[in-house]
């Protein structure tokens, strides 16, 4: 597995210097357009995928898009066959949408941010400064889980851990490898835990190092998005 | 002798401590791990549930607190959606994360979340089949005719179900292994 790293996140995208609270605004805003009939939907997506045009993040959102590939394919063929060739488009450009929707926020946010966003949120710094923690792990957790099962095959315990032919025996493979995960990852929360406090981290009058403020951008892409909800309202 | 200082403001009590916080944060990030390095030789839907539940219904015993597993799922689905993981788009990655938590955190408030088998086995069975309901309603809520997604996902509903149950026993067994372990006792200390 490989944690995206900040320097692997297009470099050239404006969406890279806006405000998290405003991609977060605006995938919101499109997963929830996926409910507006056909006509309405072809404007948002239009306006969605020149947004990522924009953005320069096309080989993110089309990398998602063929994951989904086969399934697209099947159900525009099957709502084709069976009920139309209106509602196969309709069915296939929502999912598409629903998709896409949230690959703008993650294809061009780094956690540090989204934690800096939630903090702003009024959500609790604390849950924050977690999950930013625990994406930052993420690699040593991974190399940490491959250490385990290779100490474990160097022992005679065979992965892949799962089989039909003995559902005990398997189970007891996959608990060899769960066991010391949880403990090497409870000492490491252990640890941190330890470090946060001593740097004050659960001080009452700790304050957030990082502050976000809306830019021009910001202010420009949701009043766009306004407008154009506006818009589609006023000709529905 | 100098004066001693005014004492400091008092810390607000906290429904999860810091350490709990970090240790579902952490677990969570343990269940895309898993998700990822764990590459079952089956191909059946719902087959990944084995070791995902065991990991929530492990986080949900190791902090008894209702939530526990709900704030391991929904971490889980941010982090997921993060590294790219899920292959219909990051909403549906965060939502069936989360609700495998709250199936395991529901089942658990119900049955208790002691080291009994039936609590574990059942929460495994509802956590995955929470991660399927959750597809199936997003596939609803797009517009999906009805029949044609229940009809779908009548196969998928089975094993999910029985990837849970066994996910949720595999949760059991490695509870009792920590247990013989002494390891809730260390986690006690540390809470």
């Amino acid at each position: 597995m490989r944690p995206r790293a900040q320097c692997e996140l297009p470099r050239d995208s404006f969406l890279r210097r806006t405000d998290p609270r405003t991609k977060l605004f605006l995938c919101a805003a499109t997963s929830a357009a996926v409910m507006l009939p056909l006509a309405h939907l072809a404007a948002v997506l239009t306006a969605y995928s020149l947004l990522i045009l924009a953005a320069r993040i096309e080989r993110q959102a089309l990398a998602q898009l063929r994951r989904a590939a086969v399934l697209l394919i099947v159900l525009f063929a099957a709502d084709w066959v069976w009920i139309g060739l209106d509602f196969a488009v309709l069915i296939a450009a929502r999912l598409i949408l629903l998709i896409t929707g949230f690959s703008l926020f993650f294809a061009t946010t780094t956690p540090d941010e989204l934690q800096a966003a939630l903090e702003q949120m009024r959500v609790p710094a604390r849950l924050a400064f977690a999950f930013a923690t625990a994406y930052r792990f993420l690699r040593l957790l991974d190399s940490e889980w491959r250490e385990i099962v290779e100490a474990q095959q160097a022992r005679g315990i065979v992965v892949p851990v799962l089989s039909w032919r003995a559902p005990r025996q398997s189970l007891a493979r996959a608990m060899s490898i769960i066991v010391p995960a949880v403990v090497l990852t409870t000492q490491r929360a252990w640890s941190i835990t330890e470090a946060a406090a001593a740097r004050g981290f659960e001080s009452p009058s700790r304050r957030s190092s990082r502050r976000l403020h809306f830019s021009r951008v910001d202010r420009l892409l949701l009043t766009a998005a306004v407008g154009v909800a506006v818009c589609l309202l006023a000709y529905r | 002798m100098g004066t001693a200082l005014p004492p400091g403001p008092e810390p607000p009590r906290r429904y999860f401590s810091l350490f709990e916080l970090l240790l579902l944060a952490m677990l969570a990030a343990l269940i895309v791990v898993a998700n990822f390095a764990l590459r079952f030789p089956i191909r059946m839907p719902g087959h990944s549930g084995v070791v995902w539940m065991a990991l929530l219904v492990t986080a949900a015993t190791i902090v008894p607190k209702r939530g526990a597993a709900i704030t391991a799922g929904c971490i889980s689905g941010v982090l997921a959606a993060f590294v790219g993981i899920g292959d219909r788009g990051a909403l549906d990655t965060v939502l069936s994360y989360a609700a495998a938590g709250v199936g395991v955190d529901l089942s658990m408030m119900v049955l208790g979340r002691g080291a009994r088998v039936a609590s574990c086995v059942v929460a495994g069975a509802l956590g995955n089949l929470l991660k399927l309901a959750t597809k199936v309603m997003l596939e609803v809520w797009i517009g999906i005719p009805t029949g044609f997604v229940l009809l779908g996902r009548l196969y998928p509903a089975a094993t999910y179900t029985l990837f849970g149950l066994a996910g949720g026993y595999l949760g059991f067994l490695v509870v009792g292994a920590l247990r013989r372990a002494g390891f809730f006792a260390y986690v006690a200390e540390k809470r």
